[in-house]
């Protein structure tokens, strides 16, 4: 009823984009080759220029431009789920069908959480797809994980866009404070660079999980998707403890 | 089983300083068409929020068909249907949509009701919600309403936007299919004459605060406006006084019970009565909201005469 309601508000933008996205991942993938810049990878064959090729394509186009593209859609459905209650105003008609509120919070949530994490995984696919376009095989399958850090990165900014909705009770004000809230995240690893601290923004958990995904060198980022994945459930929660003490 | 399908006991509702429920209690039998009336602003849409969950009650309590709010809200909305007073729901879907949408949550949803009061109301299913006239809007929603098959339906201006055709059918619908089958409709309207119509009790509320409650029969019968010329009358509400307003040089007293006794002791007191009549619901209810205005002629400066004791 309910996740059907929030399927049909969304699904036509949800389908856009993963195709887009899909389309984009593998066109950007296969696009140096017209330009003689993967025509090394190309001539070679040798096993090194294919392991620089999945490591470059897979993981900067994944853990820059995806991770970016991604970002900016959580924010776009996490201000446009529950935020679209608050915009019509149909509160009052939801909260008076006999179910619990938390209800509707995670199933809103986990509408917008599953078409993430579908538009990730088209990314990465995407990508996958013009990899073995060009190198003829499967270098590693362990790139289609990086689907994995790019959600969870996704996720953190479309709960607290959702969290923050609820609490503004608009979406123009939770889109513009998960906004603010993402441009801290960015500019604090550089600020705290200059006191030698060393921090991570969301775009270096996500490009660091990719990288580790297509190969390259570097350690699986671990202790951050924990530390996201908890704050993803405080969040989450923190918007059920919300709209249940919501007086409408 | 409780007799009461709502109860309500002191119940209060501050916004920052507004008090807009005060110490409300009202008592709403089951199986009738209760009347909840009130001026713009008296508190009748705060209170149903509070019985449907919506807001918190400041201080008091609540029950809603046996069922105490908050505690048992679920419960308490699945027996329970609600027209709102913005008629607002999903914009971009149609009443077809709508019904999809609603029927799972209900235990007793009727599909027949949804093609029944369909056809009786008009209602257009095929067309997106937002691009409907206010009047249809409110039609979707009582076709919502009705087809949920509820023990309790609370009706926020219901009629609002409804041609006299629809106002006509909804009154039938209230009267026949609900109050026939037992079951208990609370409705706040401005409409004094439709709810006179249908309704079996009525309450009236202002300032958050109940003025009366009682039923309509007992009103027609019992209620009297009784209206009095002379000097040092009393003033004073009070027992079977419900109001006491002064007009030009005579006063007026709106009397529930015991008209005629009362009558005569305002005469022993030299006050010459002018009329004793019977009252219309729209004659209670202004006489009871209205606020007496400051006299601009005639009387101007006029200290008003004391109270009687004894009233």
């Amino acid at each position: 009823m309910y996740i059907w309601k929030c399927w049909r508000d969304t699904r036509t933008r949800f389908l856009i984009n993963l195709i887009l996205i899909f389309i984009m991942c593998a066109v950007v993938t296969i696009i140096p080759t017209w330009f003689g810049g993967a025509a090394s990878y190309q001539r070679g064959k040798a096993a090194s220029g294919v392991e620089n090729m999945w490591a470059s394509m897979g993981g900067e186009v994944l853990g820059e431009f995806v991770s970016l593209v991604l970002l900016i859609e959580a924010l776009n459905i996490g201000a446009g789920g529950i935020g679209a209650e608050f915009r019509e105003p149909t509160l009052g008609f939801l909260f008076t069908r006999p179910r619990r509120r938390r209800n509707w919070v995670w199933t809103c949530w986990l509408v917008g959480a599953w078409e993430l994490f579908m538009i990730a995984l088209a990314a990465v696919v995407g990508i996958f797809g013009g990899l073995i376009y060009l190198s003829g095989h499967v270098y590693t399958w362990r790139l289609l994980a990086a689907a994995l850090p790019l959600s969870v990165g996704a996720l953190a900014v479309y709960t607290a866009t959702f969290f923050l909705t609820a609490v503004a009770r608009s979406s123009e004000k939770g889109l513009s404070f998960g906004l603010g809230i993402l441009m801290i995240d960015l500019f604090l690893p550089v600020a705290a660079y200059f006191w030698h601290r060393d921090l991570t923004s969301i775009l270096g958990f996500t490009r660091a999980g990719c990288a580790w995904a297509a190969g390259s060198q570097g350690p699986f980022p671990g202790l951050q998707l924990t530390i996201y994945a908890a704050l993803i459930m405080a969040l989450g929660l923190g918007t059920q403890f919300v709209v249940e003490r919501m007086e409408v | 089983m409780n007799e009461l399908a709502i109860h309500t006991d002191k119940l209060v509702k501050t916004y920052s300083k507004l008090r807009a429920v005060d110490e409300l209690s009202i008592n709403v039998p089951r199986g009738g068409v209760y009347g909840f009336l009130g001026r713009n602003g008296a508190g009748k849409t705060s209170t149903m929020r509070m019985l449907l969950g919506l807001a918190r009650p400041t201080a008091g309590s609540a029950t809603v068909l046996g069922m105490s709010i908050g505690r048992e809200q679920v419960a308490i909305l699945e027996r329970t249907a609600y027209v709102t007073e913005g008629k607002v729901l999903y914009g971009g879907m149609t009443a077809r949509e709508l019904v999809r949408f609603t029927r799972g949550f209900y235990p007793n949803w009727s599909d027949d009701a949804v093609a029944r009061y369909a056809r009786r109301f008009d209602v257009p299913m095929d067309r997106p919600f937002a691009q409907l006239s206010l009047g249809n809007r409110t039609k979707v929603c009582l076709l919502l309403a009705l087809a949920q098959q509820a023990d309790l339906l609370i009706f926020d201006e219901p009629t609002s936007g409804l041609d006299p055709v629809g106002v006509d059918e909804f009154q039938r619908v209230v009267a026949e299919d609900l109050a026939g089958d037992g079951r208990t409709v609370l409705i706040s309207s401005h409409q004094l004459a439709d709810v006179e119509r249908i309704a079996d009790w009525v309450g009236l509320i202002d300032n958050g605060r109940l003025l009366l409650e009682a039923r309509l029969d007992d009103i027609k019968s019992q209620y009297r406006l009784i209206t009095a010329a002379g000097t040092g009358l009393p003033q004073r509400k009070g027992g079977d006084i419900l109001s006491a307003n002064s007009d030009g040089n005579f006063r007026k007293y709106l009397v529930r019970a015991n008209a005629e006794a009362f009558a005569a002791e305002l005469g022993t007191q030299g006050a010459t009565i002018t009329e004793v009549s019977p009252l219309g619901l729209r004659e209670i209810f202004l006489e009871l909201v209205r606020k007496e205005e400051p006299c601009t002629s005639g009387n101007a400066g006029e200290i008003p005469a004391p109270a009687f004791s004894s009233i």
